[in-house]
């Protein structure tokens, strides 16, 4: 068999390109539409959210006090969801338009057109319809375990003495799945990647793309995603310190009285002020520039598994 | 065929220049316990009021009457001082990886490519940072490892219900428990089997510049054995070592104690007790004993290293991996 070319895919999307921050303007185009969908979403549903959040209030109050806890209120819980279905259909858009984006720089070197990039062309819509086949393959997964275990006991009441034998399978069932789901997702996991190289829907292609590079691919992406978790982890624990200093005086108070009212006032008092707020934006904006170089980072393995399986 | 690997050993063989691998140790050993003496400096008010959070909790618990009501909330929670304490752990450990992998990376870059540097070695260089991160993936590699004893159980769990109806006195279920030991081996030797494949993971991101964990699957291939028996080899000598200290330990505070006991009598309180384990006669021997030990756990370290180095030049010799010069 002939020697694969090494992967080296983990900061692929990294490297010297003779364009600069393509990327970074697709993912801050991104970042910005999202905050704007986010921001419609609240303010269309703005009349619900006050009497969810004045029913949580009551509820704090109610479990301080020992007393009966109220029902949640149906009618502005149930208005929300159709906002629900569609900010989460149109926030999978704005996903899609953002990977093709990305994707189409990483594969073909095109850049440009719509938002820095994020456009509703004929690749966004390939991309999101990889979601959807994502999704179907997950929902057959569903279908296919609990199949198995309900052909298990029906083998399990005419089995006798082989009972043993199922039962071993039962046993170590989960972990063969776990291994089944973890080896489809990396083999298909460029599904996308192939569509935008081919400029037609590829989602099963990617299957003969990553033919061979099962291990690579996994390694890559399980550097990234310790990478991600623990730079992650760090920021969140730096971030909290201040945090944490304020709440440990409440929670002790809380502890010691019990008095909700009073611990709600004190909550208000502590973290309502500008230098928390200044330092929850700049959480929010750690997390989100962390969370943008991490999902570039995945594009950019899936775009280097293709680019590899396309060259001679 | 490859060459033998004849690892155990290697981190001590003659090379061109002596006493790097000892100034690195030092210069580690110096600064960690600078580390401590800091962290123990730091927080010595929130140390000092842990100590007496728990002892009056424990008092507590001791003088409370069957059936009384628990203590407080209020008494139960810590001090906030010692709340504090949690992120200042977290970050002396951090920092303590850091150094950990700043030694490691000197010890390998001298073994490995020949290379000094730094102060004693010791440097916050790339190769620091390939090896700390490295630490990481064993982390989250032992987190993977615990997801996969869970989804084992889990299995056990739901095999007992889906096809033993989960009655305990089927045959089905009485079957079953003779296989779990098997499992749990299974399990155990697979774990042993990925740690020795991909023990030279930071000797090889040190070869090969670059962070490279995964490589050291290829670079143990074929080499498993030689590998497994040369970690045996050392974890065995570090324990018969300690076993012997201990004994000898032991014995010296035995002897001493007693000929106390004879001179002055039994000692009457808790103080007493302290007052003649403090004393040189007692403390000597302890103080000997750790330092020895501390000694040998250095030179047990610099061993493995130096396994997982001769790996790495064994892979390059075989043209398993590329050194990137």
């Amino acid at each position: 068999m002939a020697e694969l070319e090494p992967l080296d895919a983990t900061f692929f999307a990294f490297r010297k390109r003779d364009r600069r921050f393509v990327l970074t303007l697709a993912s801050g185009a991104y970042l910005g539409l999202a905050l704007l969908l986010g921001a419609v979403y609240l303010a269309a549903t703005w009349g619900a959210w006050g009497a969810i959040f004045t029913w949580y209030v009551d509820m704090l109050r109610a479990a301080a006090s020992g007393g009966e806890p109220s029902m949640p209120p149906m009618g502005p819980l149930l208005a929300l969801a159709p906002w629900m279905l569609l900010v989460a259909v149109a926030g999978y858009v704005l996903f899609a338009a953002y990977e093709a984006a990305c994707l189409r720089w990483l594969l073909r070197g095109e850049s440009g057109g719509g938002v820095f990039g994020l456009n509703l062309g004929a690749d966004t819509w390939r991309v999101f319809a990889c979601y959807w086949v994502w999704v179907g393959l997950f929902t057959g997964f569903v279908a296919l375990v609990a199949g198995f275990y309900l052909g298990l006991r029906a083998l399990a009441e005419i089995a006798g003495p082989l009972r043993i034998v199922l039962m071993l399978v039962a046993a170590l069932a989960p972990l063969g799945l776990l291994a089944l789901v973890i080896f489809a997702a990396v083999r298909l996991a460029p599904g996308a990647a192939m569509s935008v190289a081919r400029g037609r829907f590829a989602f099963f292609s990617a299957w003969h793309a990553t033919r061979g590079r099962f291990w690579a691919l996994l390694g890559g992406f399980f550097i990234l995603i310790v990478g991600y978790v623990v730079i992650a982890s760090i920021i969140s624990q730096v971030f909290q310190i201040p945090v944490r200093g304020e709440l440990a005086p409440i929670m002790a108070s809380i502890l010691a009285d019990g008095d909700a009212d009073a611990a709600l006032a004190s909550l208000r008092e502590a973290f309502m002020t500008p230098m928390f707020f200044a330092l929850g934006a700049a959480y929010l904006a750690a997390a989100m520039i962390l969370a943008s170089v991490f999902r570039v980072a995945l594009f950019g393995i899936n775009a280097r598994a293709v680019l590899t399986a396309a060259s001679p | 065929m490859a060459n033998a690997l004849n690892a155990t050993f290697f981190a001590f063989r003659k090379r061109e220049k002596g006493g790097v691998l000892l100034g690195a140790t030092i210069a580690f050993v110096v600064v960690a316990v600078l580390m401590v003496g800091a962290f123990y400096a730091l927080n010595a008010q929130a140390i000092g009021d842990y100590f007496t959070w728990a002892t009056s909790l424990g008092a507590n618990m001791e003088t409370g009457k069957p059936g009384a009501p628990p203590p407080s909330m209020d008494m139960m929670m810590p001090p906030q001082s010692v709340m504090a304490l949690g992120p200042m752990y977290l970050l002396f450990i951090l920092f303590y990886y850091i150094l950990l992998a700043s030694y490691e990376a000197a010890c390998l870059k001298w073994m490995i490519r020949g290379e000094t540097g730094g102060v004693f070695g010791l440097s916050l260089g790339a190769d620091t940072w390939r090896v700390y991160f490295g630490y990481w993936m064993w982390f989250f590699l032992l987190i993977a490892f615990y997801i996969v004893i869970a989804i084992v159980a889990f299995g056990l769990a739901g095999s007992f219900f889906a096809v033993a109806g989960g009655d305990p006195a089927s045959n089905a279920a009485g079957g079953m428990a003779l296989f779990i030991p098997v499992i749990v081996l299974a399990l155990v030797l697979g774990l042993v089997y990925f740690a020795v494949r991909l023990a030279p993971a930071s000797a090889t991101s040190i070869a090969r510049r670059k962070f490279a964990f995964f490589d050291a699957w290829a670079v143990t291939k074929g080499r498993f054995w030689a590998l497994f028996g040369a970690f045996v080899l050392l974890f065995l000598m570090l324990i018969v070592l300690c076993i012997v200290l201990s004994i000898g330990m032991g014995a010296m505070i035995g002897i001493n104690a007693a000929s106390q006991v004879a001179e002055s009598g039994q000692p009457q309180s808790a103080e007493g007790v302290f007052r003649m384990l403090s004393s040189p006669q007692v403390l000597v021997p302890i103080v000997a004993m750790y330092g020895t030990m501390l000694v040998a756990s250095m030179v047990f370290y610099i061993a493995l290293f130096g396994v997982n180095a001769r790996a790495a030049l064994a892979a390059i010799e075989d043209g398993k991996i590329q050194a990137v010069a």
